[in-house]
């Protein structure tokens, strides 16, 4: 049955104008032809700009006005609030005023008695209901009003949401009231501005334009429409080519395909940030200049800003749309970051780039902030949807691209939250400052294209991502923006930098992904790249060579155009995690399981020359082989990335001959490394020629650090025997940050040689077996330069099994928990010069553990013994020497520490 | 369409009543002596009249403050109803704009508690009326007959006026002066037989003369009123209701768009 119905229904004011004192009267029609039903239990909801005639409607369904002409049929109860006022007397109380509108509705004493209840407690006035409503504030006024007004048991029930003001918590209760009614049947008919309510609450809505019904379908269908038509008309055109049209709306672009709008929420649209403050290109005031058919110029002006947007769109021959969009400012203008974005339905289930693609996830209703679906911060030229299934509307494949890559600029693919509930392609940028309008004058904001229905999709995109990249077999290298990434039959090695360079310039670090780069493939097996950077007179050149099915040349060069000052430079190269293990020529280990919120050097090596590798348990990767050489100073460094990286990272450093190094203008090799892929080279640490053993004891030196095993067993943990040097703030160990080599070693002795990288010393280390389970170690040290040192330590750092600490004979006591809130100074328990030694056992417990035994020799008066927990992310107990005296070390030979390490059972 | 407006307003009948309480309430919400004003108030302009009547001006009438008082009292509720019932619509506009009710309701309440205002003064009026003039009880019928027309040709005028009013605005700006006019045509504080004859037409035209003839005929001097005032009293209702009705039925439907 219908409840409500309108035929061609045209409603006049006349309008009384008064120009210069002269009155005129004019007819103003504020419903042309107006025709619908509603049926009973039906919600609509009625849309459109203010004077679009929705508040007409509603006073008509109430029976108000009367239609001029045509007619209108009402066969129900109709309530609402549909003006504030709300037809109270201002003399009389709450409680009176609900009788008298209750009575004013038609309804008799025993009728409103019945229902008083409910509606105090719904209005929730309190001791107010017993005062005049000329006392009530706003909000109270609005709560009675309202409360009445639903509870009259109307058939109908209108509602214009711009009344329901008050508090967040009554509207929430306004609004639940309203699905409740929905649900017992009632009628609704809803007037609003809120398109989210009305999605939810009604299932048609009308949307309306200067009295005249534009559409009468179904909501979802409806929205769109009106997104794309409010608005002032000065800031609206329109372009259209084919199945293409694209509505450009007061700084949103808005794209049709054969009549299905692909961008629900917001179309293509500008944000960008000044200071604190995002601004979006529908927040300026917008002027349309159509051209044709297919192109047209908006200009739009912040005018709290002095800035006005001009966009430039056009559709090309291949029926693409250009969009080229400039900002220009009268005054200085730092813009910080900057977005251009396309949001687009959901419909959209698969996105892409030339590099991969992936299926958006479904947006949950408690989905609240946006998700990413691509690593962010790397640029791709191309960005794009699809929806392959063949469900539902046909959408087109979209291709958002920016050929040009802006500087600092990178792109993404969102899942916005579920309020939005849209896909996002996004060119984003950080405006650095060079690129800031900084005098006033011009800045391109964006250029780039949108295509739809792209042919060869998937050719286009390999056509695209060949251009830089390398395949021969399993092996993949593709170069993206100053990181090169590495794959193997389609499966991924590298990951977040991939493989990437960083150089440190007076005291600032460039990374190759802030470069611009020009990539050039010179053939089949070989690219070429320059990177530069804005700020500095340097080239970075990149030369990748595939030298068979399995490896590569990676070789990186820099052209240096006037003198400049190289502080340090490395080549990072970031595996997945699902590597476990690293080997060199020397040595390897395991990675720890877990990532932490530092980088963690924990693997602790400094590989002077030849290869570094990883390997995997799984065969999906294969072990990795980073060959390097000293020739060119590079040296190695393996470790753990921090926790948001999550990756095993390879760092090869350049060491210069002198610490800082001037260079000037030239051409300059800087890397050279060979990767090959599929060889591991697991080391046997027995056939190596650094060990030392004797007697159940066996001593391992390890570039800069010393393991001890009992019975076949590491009593040592992590770093071992090692020195280190404090040195202006920072610690300098000799596992971490020397280069080693070996001297000299026979059956029971080994010396080394190790020079800081960033210190101007070489220590010599001399390890002897001694009879009887002992080690005997002697440091020297030479500085070559003038060096400041705070501290200088010589650790032996031992397995947290050891529970029990002793001094001298008969001085005990237990190793405390460790800390966590130990930093530089580990937990110390005990310092002191007058004991003869310092020692852990395993305590009662433990009787597998030996005792060990750590004698100083030769005891300088700086010099004392300690004895420390290490933190709790180190785990170990360690005996020490160390000399805390504050030196400035003049050029020379200096010894450092001597002593011997005992380890056996009951020494004591 | 006659039958159906009537059923209407007459389903409505228990709203005009509360609604006609409620304005009388809210007349004497905020003060104190409350509804006692509905009976002070004439009985202050009567003795305000007697002092400048029989003090000063010296009448030549016998007992005039009740002469007076017989005349000035109807002209009370018709005046107050008038021009509160002129401004009726435009002042319950926010009820009009919240409740689909039949719009006379009102104007219809409007004169109806100034109707019930004025029965309360009759409660100390009327006793003082039959203490001079005892024989006034057999006549109190008579009285009750022209309370009723009385009342029906204030709804009529009201009816028009209060939607006359809302088009033309002027109305209600000389509302205040035209009463004040007309108070003074009309033979309150004087008989017709005091008017010149030459200017008695007017008091003949004039529709409020045999209303408070009839009045003073009843209550002052407790006879019953001649035939052409009983006429008159019955003509000029009629015509009020009728046009009042006309013209309200007319302008209704364009009502709202003009407020």
């Amino acid at each position: 049955m219908d409840f409500i119905e309108l035929k061609n229904v045209w409603e006049m004011y006349r309008i009384k104008f008064i120009t210069d004192g002269k009155v005129s009267w004019d007819n103003f029609w504020a419903l042309k032809d107006v025709s619908f039903k509603v049926k009973k239990g039906e919600a609509i909801g009625i849309i459109g700009e203010n004077g679009a005639g929705k508040s007409t409607i509603l006073k008509l369904i109430a029976g108000m006005i009367r239609p001029d002409r045509g007619e209108l049929n009402l066969r129900a109860k109709v309530s609402g609030l549909l003006e504030l006022g709300a037809g109270f007397q201002p003399e009389l109380t709450g409680r009176e005023n609900i009788y008298l509108s209750g009575s004013l509705f038609g309804l008799t004493q025993a009728q409103i008695d019945k229902k008083y209840d409910e509606i105090e407690k719904f209005a929730s006035l309190g001791k107010f209901i017993n005062a005049p409503v000329k006392c009530y504030s706003q909000g109270m006024f609005v709560r009675l009003a309202f409360s009445i007004a639903i509870h009259m048991d109307p058939d109908v029930l209108l509602i214009d949401d711009i009344l329901m003001v008050g508090d967040e918590y009554y509207q929430g209760r306004c609004i639940k009231k309203i699905f409740q009614l929905k649900e017992q049947g009632k009628t609704i008919v809803f007037v609003t501005h809120d398109m989210n309510m009305l999605r939810r609450l009604c299932k048609r809505t009308i949307m309306l334009k200067e009295g005249r019904i534009v559409k009468d379908g179904l909501t979802e269908d409806v929205i769109p429409l009106y997104s794309q038509m409010v608005g002032a008309k000065e800031g609206v055109g329109s372009l259209m080519k084919g199945d293409l049209t694209a509505v450009f709306n007061n700084g949103r672009l808005f794209l049709n395909w054969k009549d299905v709008l692909l961008t629900p929420h917001s179309g293509v649209h500008t944000s960008f940030r000044i200071g604190e403050r995002w601004r979006d290109s529908s927040q300026a005031y917008w002027e349309v200049e159509k051209e044709s058919d297919e192109s047209l110029t908006a200009t739009g002006t912040f005018y709290q800003l002095g800035l006005t947007q001009t966009w430039r769109l056009q559709i090309t021959k291949d029926g693409k749309i250009r969009c080229d969009i400039e900002i220009d400012s009268k005054d200085p203008i730092e813009i910080e970051e900057r977005c251009t974005s396309i949001m687009l339905t959901d419909a959209y289930t698969e996105w892409f780039t030339p590099m991969e693609k992936g299926s958006f996830p479904q947006i949950c209703e408690d989905a609240n902030s946006w998700q990413q679906m691509i690593e962010a911060n790397i640029f791709r030229r191309c960005i794009g949807v699809r929806s392959p299934g063949t469900s539902g509307k046909k959408m087109p494949s979209l291709l958002f691209e920016q050929p040009e890559r802006p500087p600092s600029g990178y792109s993404q693919i969102l899942n916005t939250d579920y309020y939005t509930n849209s896909r996002v392609l996004q060119y984003k940028s950080l405006g650095a400052g060079n690129y800031s309008v900084s005098h006033g004058g011009h800045l391109l904001y964006f250029s780039g294209e949108i295509s739809f229905d792209t042919p060869d999709l998937d050719k286009y995109l390999k056509s695209l991502e060949d251009e830089t990249s390398l395949s021969c077999g399993s092996l993949r290298l593709i170069l993206r923006e100053g990181r090169m990434a590495l794959s193997w039959g389609g499966t991924d090695l590298t990951k977040d930098q991939h493989m990437s360079t960083s150089v440190c310039i007076n005291g600032n670090w460039y990374h190759s992904s802030s470069a611009r780069w020009n990539i050039k493939k010179l053939s089949e097996d070989l690219l070429v790249a320059e990177g530069f950077w804005h700020e500095l007179s340097v080239v970075q050149i990149w030369t990748v060579e595939l030298t068979g099915k399995d490896s590569f040349i990676w070789k990186i060069g820099m052209r240096v155009d006037k003198d400049i000052h190289i502080q340090q430079q490395h080549m990072e190269l970031m595996f997945t995690p699902s590597y476990d293990r690293w080997f060199s020529d020397y040595d390897t280990g395991g990675f720890p399981l877990q990532f932490l919120e530092l980088e963690q050097d924990s693997v602790q090596r400094c590989i002077p020359d030849g290869i570094v590798g990883l390997q995997g348990k799984e065969e999906r990767y294969p072990a990795l082989n980073v060959g390097f050489s000293d020739k060119i100073g590079n040296f190695a460094k393996v470790f753990n990335s921090d926790f948001y990286s999550k990756a095993r990272v390879v760092r090869i450093d350049k060491v210069e001959k002198e610490a800082d190094a001037t260079l000037s203008p030239g051409k300059y090799r800087c890397f050279e490394t060979e990767v090959s892929i599929g060889k591991a080279r697991p080391v046997d640490i027995g056939s190596q020629a650094n060990i030392l053993e004797a007697d159940g004891i066996k001593f391992a030196f390890d570039a800069g650090s010393g393991r001890i095993y009992w019975k076949g067993e590491e009593q040592t943990k992590r770093l071992g025997l090692y020195s280190s040097l404090r040195s202006g703030g920072r610690w300098h160990t000799s596992a971490s940050s020397a280069i080693w080599k070996l001297e000299n070693k026979d059956a029971s002795a080994i010396s080394a040689i190790g020079r800081w990288r960033y210190l101007p010393l070489t220590q010599y280390w001399q390890i002897r077996l001694l009879p009887e389970g002992s080690i005997g170690f002697k440091v020297d040290m030479q500085v070559d330069d003038e060096i400041e040192i705070d501290r200088l330590q010589m650790s032996l750092m031992l397995s947290e099994r050891y529970l029990q600490w002793f001094r001298g004979k008969d001085d005990k006591g237990e190793f405390p928990p460790f800390r966590g809130d130990v930093d530089d100074d580990w937990d110390c328990i005990w310092s002191g010069r007058d004991k003869v030694c310092i020692g852990v056992t395993g305590g009662d417990g433990d009787g597998h553990l030996p005792q060990v035994l750590f004698n100083p020799e030769g005891l300088d008066e700086d010099w004392s013994l300690t004895i420390v927990n290490s933190d709790i992310y180190h785990r170990g107990r360690v005996l020490q020497l160390c000399n805390t005296k504050k030196a400035l070390l003049k050029p020379g030979q200096y010894a450092y520490a001597q002593g011997k390490i005992t380890v056996g059972n009951l020494l004591w | 369409m006659l039958s159906i407006k009537i059923s209407n307003i007459y389903a409505y009948r228990h709203t005009i009543w509360d609604t006609a309480i409620k304005q009388l309430n809210s007349r004497y919400a905020g003060s104190i002596m409350g509804i006692w004003l509905a009976i002070v108030n004439p009985l202050l302009i009567m003795l305000a009249v007697t002092f400048v009547f029989q003090v000063i001006f010296k009448v030549a009438i016998q007992r005039f403050f009740l002469f007076a008082l017989a005349g000035i009292f109807p002209w009370l509720f018709f005046s107050n109803a008038l021009f509160e019932g002129a401004f009726s619509i435009l002042g319950q506009r926010s009820v009009l704009h919240q409740f689909s009710i039949p719009r006379e309701i009102i104007p219809l309440s409007s004169v109806l508690s100034n109707f019930l205002n004025f029965l309360i003064g009759w409660c100390i009026v009327l006793p003082l009326f039959i203490i001079f003039n005892p024989g006034l009880i057999l006549l109190i019928p008579l009285l009750v007959i022209v309370l009723l027309l009385n009342l029906i040709f204030t709804i009529g005028l009201v009816l028009s006026l209060s939607v006359l009013n809302v088009f033309f605005r002027d109305i209600g700006h000389i509302m205040g002066v035209l009463l004040m006019f007309w108070f003074w045509i009309t033979p309150v504080f004087y008989t017709v037989d005091m008017v010149p004859a030459g200017f008695r037409w007017i008091s003949y035209l004039n529709p409020m003369t045999p209303y408070i003839t009839y009045y003073r005929e009843v209550l002052f001097n407790a006879a019953i009123p001649s035939l052409p005032v009983f006429l008159g009293v019955f003509l000029w209702a009629l015509v009020s209701l009728i046009s009042g009705i006309l013209i309200f039925w007319r302008l209704e439907p364009t009502l709202l768009k003009r407020m």
